[in-house]
Order: structure tokens, then sequence, then C-alpha cells
């Protein structure tokens, strides 16, 4: 891949991959920082990514190799903060709402409840957090992710099953019907 | 709360955002500048005021920055092994490439003599990081046995500069240009390093500054003349550690300007 399509890159997968890496760290600073670091690694890369053979998937697992070798050299345990969360999603839940079309009531209860899901995800195993990142961040497919991460797809929709299963026993619990 | 509700809810909630144009500006400057770099890749960022990741070669080229009244004007620059030249007859070359017309000697009186050159890439940042304009420069590094290495930059002179310039060290007019003289004190650390009290104190001062991304802690001077003719900014410069003196550099710039 040349440089000019790797810019191009940018344009077209910089959203998902953003989102990913914003939603991996749990931080929108080290996210911007993971998001930087995963397209100048790319460069680096730019001979082995194949613009016609899923270009995202290959950026999405730089971001993740990238991201678990930082995490073992600081011999960092994550620990979910419940403001990085909020920021993360007084963004998403503004820029969401400016999507929709709700009324002012019903667009706090979306932001509240979109914080809430933002919040309870931060809180999974990592073992279900990754493919929930993978699936609906970074909008990769069932076969993609399992690609990504050598499991059998069958265990990414179970995980990725598990996952819904246990976000929505805490919505429940947090008084969502 | 059944799957479906639950899976549109976790698409809402973690849907992708967009990062900011600003975010992607910057991004895309370091990735070209990244990839004309090569293994010698230089990536200069400005995470805070005068502290910024570069090269020895590279850094002693902004004792001639301009910093901006209101911040820091940041450049992103590499350069290509591949456009490294070993001959100074191939100067008319590397000038049509960098579309740049200088005057440059193959040899100094003072008996530094031409190594080799190569073109630099260069990107203008504002405060934001926003990249503001791409261009070329010129180096060509010069050599003397038992003697440091003096390089001389060139690239387009800015017309409009919106940056307060330095208080050089010195100024003299050669053939009614003016040429400026710096001996600004660089401080190369690793990455992650920690700023010392003191380092916070000498940060305050113009001619001091900390770059990141060496092995090891190290200090020296960078001495620098600069000045414009016909539209291009010259800086000749030596990075040793007890500082050149001002008529050394002096001489070389008026055999430079002299030229016809």
């Amino acid at each position: 891949m040349t440089i000019e399509e790797l810019t191009q890159c940018v344009d077209t997968y910089g959203s998902d991959i953003y989102s990913f890496c914003r939603h991996l760290t749990r931080s929108t600073a080290e996210g911007e920082e993971l998001y930087q670091e995963t397209f100048l690694k790319a460069v680096e890369l730019a001979e082995k990514i194949d613009m016609h053979n899923n270009p995202k998937s290959y950026l999405i697992s730089i971001s993740i190799r990238l991201w678990r070798n930082k995490c073992r050299k600081q011999g960092w345990q994550k620990s979910h903060t419940e403001n990085q969360s909020m920021e993360i999603l007084r963004e998403n839940g503004q820029e969401l709402c400016d999507c929709t079309s709700h009324s002012p009531e019903e667009q706090c209860i979306d932001r509240e409840l979109h914080a809430l899901v933002v919040q309870c995800v931060d809180t999974l195993p990592a073992l279900y957090r990754m493919p929930v990142c993978l699936y609906y961040s970074a909008e990769l497919s069932i076969k993609e992710i399992s690609t990504m991460l050598k499991l059998p797809e069958g265990t990414v929709k179970r995980r990725l099953h598990r996952a819904r299963t246990l976000l929505k026993k805490q919505l429940e619990d947090a008084g969502y019907e | 709360m059944s799957k479906y509700n639950m899976d549109t809810l976790l698409r809402q909630a973690l849907a992708p955002v967009q990062p900011s144009e600003q975010l992607n500006q910057t991004l895309k400057a370091e990735m070209e500048a990244h990839a004309a770099s090569g293994k010698a890749g230089i990536i200069m960022k400005f995470r805070k005021k005068k502290i910024f990741i570069l090269s020895a070669a590279i850094c002693a080229v902004l004792a001639t920055v301009a910093i901006a009244s209101s911040g820091v004007i940041s450049y992103v620059t590499g350069y290509s092994s591949s456009d490294e030249y070993t001959s100074f007859s191939q100067l008319n070359d590397v000038e049509d490439k960098a579309d740049l017309d200088i005057h440059a000697v193959e040899q100094f009186e003072n008996g530094y003599s031409f190594h080799k050159m190569y073109i630099n890439y260069w990107t203008d940042h504002d405060e934001s990081g926003n990249a503001l304009s791409k261009y070329k420069g010129i180096h060509i590094t010069y050599q003397k046995d038992g003697e440091p290495n003096i390089w001389l930059d060139t690239e387009h002179a800015k017309t409009e500069n919106p940056a307060k310039e330095r208080t050089p060290v010195q100024t003299k007019t050669i053939q009614g240009i003016d040429v400026h003289y710096f001996n600004d004190t660089y401080k190369f650390v690793p990455v992650d390093y920690e700023l010392t009290p003191e380092d916070e104190e000498n940060l305050n001062r113009d001619d001091y500054f900390i770059s990141e991304g060496a092995d090891e802690i190290s200090i020296t001077m960078m001495s620098c003349v600069s000045w414009k003719q016909n539209g291009i900014a010259y800086s000749l410069i030596c990075d040793c550690p007890d500082g050149l003196p001002a008529e050394t550099l002096f001489d070389m710039a008026a055999e430079l300007i002299g030229m016809s």
C-alpha cells in the first residue's frame, strides 16, 4: 500500500479505528494517541498491507497489538474510572443526540442510557469487551473478528451473546427494562 | 430488554465517532514525514512549549525557528535516505527537486568542504496542531578534519510569519543583509523524561531547548547564523559542546552572501 492509499484510509476508516481505540483504552487522550500510533506503525508496515484485502482489519489488529504491548510494558492493569467513561460517553452522547430527532426529554434519557451502557461495557472482562468493541465500535463482522482474534466464529458469537446477557443484567439492575 | 434491543442499544452507544479534522490533518502530516524519512525517520511534536522530539542534525535548524507570540509553531520534518547526494555536482538536480535556487559552495575558505546533501520535507503547524503549509528545503553537510560538522539549511523564506522572532545574540550586516547569530543550549533526553525544576526554569530562556528521543541525557551547544537573501532563508549551524565563535560562521555566511 502506498502512503497516499494509507492517508486515504485515515479518511475512510478513521472514525471506526478512532472509536475502537477510544473504547479499547477507555480514555479519549490515550485513544487518540493509540489511533495516531496505529497509523504511524502502518506507515512502517505499508508494504505488507493490501489495499484490496480488508485494510481496516489489519489496522485494527495493529491497534490491538500496540495496546497489548503497551499494557505489558507498563504492567498496566487498566482500571475503569467513571470519569473516563463519562468523558467518552459525553462526547458520544452529544454526537448521537445531534443525529436523532428525539425530543429533548428523550435525548436526555438516551444520553443517560448510553452513558450507562458505555460504563457497563468498560467493566466487562476483556474476554467479552474486546469482541464487543470490535463488533460495535469498529463495526467488524463476526468473520473478521474471528480471523483477527484467531477464534472460531462460533466462539466469537458466543462471547458477544454472553456480553449482551451480562450487559442486559446490569442495565436491569440499574432499573432499565 | 430483548436481545434485539440490546443489540441496537450497543450499536448506538458505541457508534463510531469521527476524529477531529485537526487530529487527522496532523496525523496525515506525520505519516508523510514518517514515510519520507524512512528508517531515519524524524518526527517532531510539540507536546509542550519548546520541548520536541528530533535528531541532533535537525534540532539545530530550530535555532532559527520563529516562536509564535501566542504559542509554538511546530515543524514536522523528515528526509528520505534515497534523496541523499554525495557529489556537489548534483546540486542542480537537488535544486530542481526542491524548487529552490541557493547559494552554496563546495569548499569554504576556512577548509570546511562538502560532504553530502539531501532534501528536507517540512510541514508547518499552528499552535493548535493544524497543518499550515508544506515545503522542501535543501540541507548540506560540511566537514573539516578534527572539527565538528557544519551544515547549511535552506528553504523558501516565509513572507508572512505571524511568529515573533527571537532576539539574536549578535547581528552583523554583510553586504546589506542582516545576519543573526544564535547560540543555544540543547538538552537531549530519553522519551518520558521527567522535567526537573531546573529544566522548567531553563525553558523560560529563549536559548534553551529540550529534545526528547535520545538514548541518554546529554547537553550540547548549537551555534547558528541565519539570514534571508533573494527569498531564501539560510542557516549555517554547528553542533559542538563548547559552541562556535560567531566570526567563524559570519565569515562563512559572507562567502555565500557574496556569491553572484
